[in-house]
């Protein structure tokens, strides 16, 4: 891992296309303004393992799953 | 000297896919969905099929990664199930009218306790067939959103419920 230290107000570029700017340090809260073209994907590290971690979870351990979820599915319909 | 074959997209074979978990099945070149990204967590995987539902009666389709053949998910599209789901999708230069929008279904143990990841959707363009997985980090949606009422149905928040068909 690379540490750098900034101050306020300074400037951290990733590559030629990405630059992370601290716009503010209150408490232990810093809020960081990113700069980066569209197409590099920018994500809350909490939200990327979450998501991850579904889509882990949801790949199918057998194909059966589908027709198990249709039959609950259709049997919730049907209650009154 | 023979000249090579070439295949133009039109007359271009179907991709054979031979899967242990999902059987054997063939993929038209021009039915494949393109993920350059993959998802997320799963960045290999970029070609995936979206197959019809095997049943009918309930809104599940699988979408299977051409990629990896032994991957593969169970999909529903959000707006058929939680009617405004997709206006709360960010805007889309190449028009909304465009895109498709699955989300990805987790069937647990008990499959009445199934989710759906409405956090991170599946956007394809109908035109290009190239899709990318959507995070919509609001706060508003879930990467576990019930499909079913679990019988006392208080897990939905007020305006998520499901709609019963």
């Amino acid at each position: 891992m690379l540490v750098l230290t900034r101050k306020l107000g300074e400037v951290i570029r990733v590559g030629d296309s990405v630059t992370v700017r601290i716009l503010e340090v209150k408490g232990n809260q810093v809020r960081l303004g990113i700069e980066a073209p569209a197409d590099v994907r920018i994500y809350r590290e909490e939200v990327y393992r979450a998501i991850r971690g579904e889509n882990e979870e949801a790949a199918l351990r057998e194909a059966g799953s589908v027709d198990e979820a249709s039959t609950a599915w259709q049997n919730q319909r049907d209650k009154p | 000297m023979a000249e090579p074959a070439r295949q133009t997209v039109e007359t271009a074979e179907p991709i054979p896919v031979r899967s242990r978990r999902f059987g054997t099945y063939d993929v038209p070149v021009d039915r494949l969905l393109q993920f350059p990204e993959g998802l997320i967590g799963f960045p290999q995987a970029r070609r995936f099929a979206l197959l019809d539902a095997t049943r009918s009666d309930a809104p599940f389709r699988r979408l299977l990664c051409v990629d990896e053949p032994e991957l593969g998910f169970v999909v529903c599209d959000p707006e058929a199930l939680w009617p405004g789901y997709g206006a709360a999708l960010p805007p889309y230069e190449g028009g909304r009218e465009n895109l498709a929008v699955l989300a990805i279904i987790t069937i647990p143990k008990n499959p009445l306790e199934m989710t759906a990841n409405l956090m991170a959707p599946l956007v394809v363009d109908c035109r290009t067939r190239v899709g990318r997985q959507l995070v919509l980090d609001t706060g508003r949606f879930s990467t576990r959103h019930p499909l079913l009422p679990p019988g006392d149905a208080t897990t939905a928040p007020a305006g998520d419920r499901p709609v019963a068909r």
